[in-house]
């Protein structure tokens, strides 16, 4: 049967693959689909990935309720910029950023995500059992190597946003509206 | 400044994935600054306001 703790390990790693999965998404549209990043897509980006550093840390270092606090502040500030954004085109007639996507825009999709994120890791954070007989440092055994790959996958989404940043935006400030790659 | 804060969070997880905990926390801490610093100026900058 399976222990408390590994629920929460496979939640995590759930969590970490949805993650990942909206931010190869978010490079699909961006290269096949053409639809640049603006300023606060980018910064949605670098929330949805400090949150999925926080479920890194509890995968290497241990469930504890400090690597919680780090993805919950990373999702919470997804949906602040999320908002932001949503607030910009809420008046009617004021535009949109993008094509939409099932009836909403990605920006939307943004904010819905980081709440569910909010709100599940909450869930996960607030089972105390799983603190308990003390704290496992990090995975052992079948997982750890799961691990690694996660990581793998997260610098590699780092670098490649780090290079479509510097090819939108050079080292100046990303314009607000962009429409080609500058390098 | 948005490529700033991609180099110290691909850091703080470099870190982490090697076992350095307290500079990936540190890097971690910075990161997340910067970006709601960063945050602030697309609020204020556009708007033309004064916080």
């Amino acid at each position: 049967m399976l222990s408390i703790k590994k629920i929460e390990k496979i939640c995590v790693m759930l969590q970490l693959s949805g993650i990942m999965l909206l931010l190869f998404l978010a490079f699909f549209f961006e290269i096949v689909m053409n639809e640049l990043p603006c300023p606060l897509c980018i910064l949605q980006r670098i929330g949805f990935l400090a949150t999925a550093f926080g479920f890194l840390m509890n995968l290497r270092f241990g469930l504890r309720p400090s690597h919680y606090a780090m993805a919950l502040i990373g999702a919470l500030f997804t949906s602040f910029v999320a908002l932001r954004q949503i607030a910009l085109h809420v008046v009617p007639g004021t535009g949109t950023y993008g094509q939409p996507v099932l009836g909403m825009h990605l920006y939307s999709w943004s904010f819905v995500f980081s709440m569910i994120t909010i709100v599940v890791t909450t869930i996960m954070m607030g089972v105390d059992r799983q603190y308990q007989n003390g704290n496992s440092n990090g995975t052992n055994g079948n997982s750890k190597w799961l691990t690694h790959v996660f990581f793998a996958i997260v610098v590699f989404l780092i670098a490649s946003n780090m290079i479509s940043v510097f090819m939108l935006c050079g080292p100046h400030e990303c314009p607000d509206n962009p429409v080609q790659y500058h390098y | 400044m948005t490529l700033l804060i991609f180099v110290f969070l691909l850091l703080a997880v470099i870190f982490a994935w090697i076992g350095k905990q307290k500079p990936a926390n540190y890097l971690y801490i910075i990161t997340m600054i910067l970006a709601v610093v960063w945050f602030l100026h697309h609020i204020t900058t556009p708007l033309s306001l004064q916080l």
